[in-house]
This record gives structure tokens, sequence and C-alpha cells, in this order.
């Protein structure tokens, strides 16, 4: 093993896609909740609309390219969460709280990015095809009849894009916290062994 | 007579400041005048509702409820506006039944009580039987050549149907088998019901969207049609209702509403709630009023049996957990020295059960494997390729001699 190796962690694609989703991201909850109340009177909505409808349509690209980098680089399993992962979760919580000062070696992510990571794509795509919903009307609405009507339809995509809000800053929380190896790789791919 | 076509046009947005006007009027009783139209008998049944739809109707002008009812369709039984009362008023709905099967429309106002077999909703009395709403709904129905439900209650429960519904409310698509035509509104606008009616009439079937509301009339969303659109997309809102400005912010639902009150208007095509400065309340929307409550607020709440649950306080309370959650945490993290460690550690994996290692030596195991492949496949494509050229040498050795 050579010393102070670098060691390519994060892909140019997974950056790539990464940085992506973030900057949309971003954009979108903005621009969505504001949606939701317009608390600045004269910021024309027209404006906020366009900014909310390109990123969403970056985002789903994004989300599209992302699962076939993931499917077709056969990498999916570091991302979604498995059987095993759940088997695991009792013991990684307890390092999470505290109760243990290490915790075993879980591969690329450990359960409980794993459990944000399945849940965000999950909510991904839900956010992806309520909005387009709420966007097109017409026929992407009928594949909700009868059991959503648009006004439940605008209220699904609202709590989506909450939880989406609300577990963006654990992420971050975390990424700054727990591991700054792994942090830095996000930006430049590599990390460097002893 | 009128095509389709030019009635559709009338019935859109060309006349609506004559409403579905005179130029129907003639039209019609040119037509009936000339027997191009057979006149079909109507029952309107009213099951659990205020009667809004009966007295929106009665404020109809053009045309008014008597040509509805006497130049456009032959009105059976209406126990409101009929003339006849108790048996005799009863005996024409089975005497409409028996003698017009698959002729007769059935237009039905109000929601389907079903708690208790429906014994909430007694409707009327024959020999000696006592008819709920839902028994008389299934009875009328099943030899009507047309179903229109009228009003959000007959629609998709409506106000009738709110949580917690004490009486099992629902709609009457519902309840009975067969295809409803659906013109909600609380109350539905005389122009819908009134079109729609003429429609079946004279074209029969209106061109219906996903709900079975006929798209001539709810087509398009309040927001898309509204006079203060413009005030929307600038950025100019109003704070409380009666202000200037696009209703967003007070809870309009015009946004999640299809119809087309904007250009239609109300009581005669004068007014309609966001010209007086309401916001619209999205009454005919098929989740009205749970879906749209409460009216003055941009998302609605989730009804339980504790408290209604409103959106934007979840919103708020997720936002606090987190917030929480993250601040206790990184207390304890800097508490016990964690986040010391791993900020101390730097940059460098120390880690030596790493993925990376792992992940390697799946690779190599993986690269050798395919390599032993590659081999192998080489050795059995060599062997067959050797075979066949003994196969075809062996050909070539003459008869008799001794082949390879």
């Amino acid at each position: 093993m050579v010393k102070n190796e670098k060691v390519l962690h994060q892909t140019l694609a997974t950056r790539l896609f990464h940085w992506t989703l973030f900057f949309t991201t971003i954009f979108l909850i903005i621009s969505g909740f504001y949606i939701t109340y317009p608390f600045i009177q004269g910021l024309p909505m027209r404006t906020i609309k366009t900014i909310h409808a390109t990123s969403a349509f970056i985002f789903m690209s994004n989300l599209a390219g992302y699962t076939y980098y993931y499917i077709f680089s056969k990498q999916w399993y570091h991302i979604i969460l498995s059987w095993r992962d759940l088997r695991e979760f009792p013991g990684f919580l307890s390092y999470v709280f505290f109760l243990r000062k290490e915790h075993p070696f879980y591969g690329k992510y450990n359960p409980g990015q794993k459990l944000i990571y399945t849940s965000w794509f999950l909510t991904g795509l839900g956010l992806s095809v309520t909005g387009l919903a709420l966007k097109f009307k017409g026929p992407m609405l009928a594949l909700f009849t009868p059991y959503l009507n648009i006004s439940s339809l605008r209220l699904l995509h609202y709590y989506l894009a909450v939880y989406f809000a609300a577990t963006i800053p654990i992420h971050i929380y975390l990424a700054l916290t727990e591991n700054p190896v792994k942090l830095q790789a996000i930006f430049s791919g590599y990390l460097r062994r002893k | 007579m009128l095509t389709r076509r030019e009635f559709l046009k009338l019935c859109t947005t060309a006349s609506l400041s004559l409403g579905l006007s005179n130029t129907l009027i003639s039209e019609i009783a040119q037509a009936f005048a000339q027997n191009l139209i057979p006149k079909p008998p109507l029952i309107w049944l009213e099951l659990g509702t205020c009667t809004g739809e009966s007295i929106s109707l009665d404020n109809a002008v053009s045309p008014d409820v008597r040509v509805l009812f006497q130049e456009i369709v032959d009105l059976k039984y209406h126990w409101l506006l009929m003339q006849a009362q108790g048996k005799r008023a009863v005996q024409a709905v089975f005497e409409t039944i028996e003698n017009h099967p698959n002729e007769y429309i059935l237009v039905v106002e109000g929601s389907v009580i079903t708690k208790d077999q429906g014994r909430y909703n007694m409707v009327f009395e024959y020999n000696n039987k006592m008819y709920t709403g839902i028994d008389a709904l299934r009875l009328i129905a099943e030899k009507a050549k047309h179903v229109i439900a009228v009003g959000d209650c007959a629609a998709y429960g409506g106000p009738t149907a709110a949580f917690p519904n004490p009486a099992g409310a629902v709609g009457v698509w519902q309840v009975i088998d067969r295809k409803v035509i659906n013109v909600p509104g609380c109350p539905s606008n005389a122009d819908w019901m009134t079109g729609t009616i003429a429609h079946v009439v004279m074209y029969g079937e209106p061109e219906l969207d996903d709900y079975n509301q006929p798209k001539m009339f709810f087509g398009q969303t309040i927001h898309d049609l509204c006079h203060r659109r413009s005030d929307f997309e600038t950025g100019k809102f109003a704070s409380y209702p009666g202000e200037p400005g696009c209703l967003f912010k007070v809870g309009c639902k015009g946004p999640v509403t299809f119809a087309d009150c904007p250009v239609r208007q109300w009581n005669n095509h004068i007014n309609w709630p966001v010209e007086t400065g309401a916001p619209c309340i999205g009454c005919a929307n098929p989740g009205f009023p749970d879906a749209t409550m409460p009216f003055f607020q941009h998302l609605p709440n989730i009804q339980t049996s504790l408290k209604p649950i409103n959106p934007l306080t979840v919103g708020k309370i997720a936002g606090a957990i987190t917030a929480l959650g993250i601040g206790s945490h990184l207390t304890f993290n800097v508490l016990t020295g964690r986040l010391g460690k791993h900020w101390l550690q730097g940059t460098v994996d120390t880690d030596e059960t790493s993925q990376e290692k792992v992940k390697q030596e799946e690779i190599i195991m993986h690269k050798l494997d395919q390599v032993l492949h590659k081999q192998e496949t080489l050795i059995d494509h060599n062997l067959c390729k050797k075979e066949g050229l003994i196969n075809k040498m062996n050909k070539l050795v003459p008869r008799g001699r001794k082949k390879i």
C-alpha cells in the first residue's frame, strides 16, 4: 500500500449529479415556499414561477440521469436501503445517540444515509409527478382521478417539499461534522489515505 | 337548428353577457316547433341538500325556469316546483318510469345519505311505503336515459359530506353503477345546469373531463380566466379581503378550481366573488369543502377527530424539530469530544476498513474472474475452431485414405 495514497471516492458523474441536485433543490425550495405564501409585495410571480419551473425541469432531468447512472454503473446498492441495513439500524442509532463510540464499517454510506437517500429518491419522484400534474393539469391530473383532486395534490406536493426541506439540514450537518475526509471528496472527488 | 359547435360556442365565451341567451331560446323554440327535437320527460330528485340548486335555477334569466321546464323538457316531478302534491305528485314519478323507460332524464340535487340504510333522508311515500333517497335514486336511475348530478352535494358529497360526515353522505356516482354527468358548484350556476340539460336534450352527452364534468363549463381553472390574473403575475397581492390586487394570499382557491365563473359570473352575469374582493372558496372543487377549508388560507387543513391539522403549522413544526435535533446533537457532539476528534483527524483517511479497500479487492477479484472467463471462452472457441478445421480437412482426404 502506497503511503498517502490518493483514492477516487466520488466519481465526476456523482459530483456533477450531486451539485446539480443541490442547487436546483435550493432554488426549488425557496421559490416553492414563496409561491405558497408570497411575502414580498411587488416581486413578479411570473419570474418566481419561471425559476421554479426551470429548476424543476433540471431537477427531473438530473433525477433521471442519477437513476440511470446508479442502475447502469451497478452502484445502486450503495444508496438504496436494504433489509440488511434495517437490521443494522439499531446499532447505527446507538452510535448516533452517543451510546457507542464507533460504528462498524457499513460500506460507502451508512444505513442512516441510505434511509435519507432512498426517501429522497421517492420524494423526488413524488414531487416530480405531482408538480407536473399541477403545472400541466389535463392528462397528468387524470392519473390521480378520482383518488386525489387537484387541491389534495397541491397539499401532497407541499408536504413532500416540507419533508425535503426538513431533512436537507440534517444531511448538511452530518456531512460537516461526521467525516471531513468524505466531505472534501464531494468537492475534489478524491481522498488521501495514510 | 344550431349545430353542436355553435351551441358550444354559445355556452363558452362568445355571448356570456347574454347568458345562454335569447339566441338559444329562439333556436330551441324553432326546433321544437318543427318537431326537430323530442321533448324528453325530466324527473328532478332532491336528496340531502339545502335546495340551493333549485333556488339557483330559479334565478336563471335566459332561458328561465319556465322555458327550461316547459319548452326544453317535459318536467314530470320536482317536489318544490310542481303543482301536484302528495300521492298524485309521486304517481307521476312511477308513471314516467313505466311509460318512458330509457327516455327520461334524471336530475339529482343533493348528496345520497347512506348511514343506516339511508333512513335519515326519506323523500316520498307511495303505496304505503316510505322511500329513502338512496332507494328512490336507484329505482329512478335504473331506467333513465341520462343521469345528471347538479351541485357539489350530488356530484361529490359536498358540504353534506364534510368531516365528520355523520350521515354518511356521498355523491351520486358512488351509489349507482352507471355514468353520471357531474355539474358541481355550491350552488351550481344556473347556466351550467340549463346548458348541460339543453345539450343533453339537443345533442346527447356533452364532452366530459375526468370527473365527468362538462368541459364547456369546467375546462379551465378560475385562476386562468381571472381578471386579477395580471396582479398575480406582477406580484400585487391583497393582504385582506376587499383590497385591490390578487386574492391568492387571502386563500383564493382559483388555481385549483375548474370553472368559468370569471367570465360567466353570477346573478344574471352581474358579478362574482373575486370582483367584490372575496376570494374564491373553490365550491366547484371535487373535494369541497374539506379540501378547500379554511377559506381564507392558501392550503387546506387535514381534518382529524382531535383537531384540524394546518399545513403551515406542520411545516413550522418540522422546521423546529430539525433545528432542535441538530442543535442538541451538536451540543452532545461538542461535549463528548466526537466533533473535535473528527475534525482533528483532518482530511486524511485513517480508517483501515475503508470501503475503497474492500472495493478494490472486489474489483481485482471481479477482474480475475473476467480474465478466467475470457480464457475459458477462448479455449472453447479454439477447440471448436480446431474441430471444424479437422472436419474440413477430413473431407479433402480421398476415400480409402486414413483420416486425421
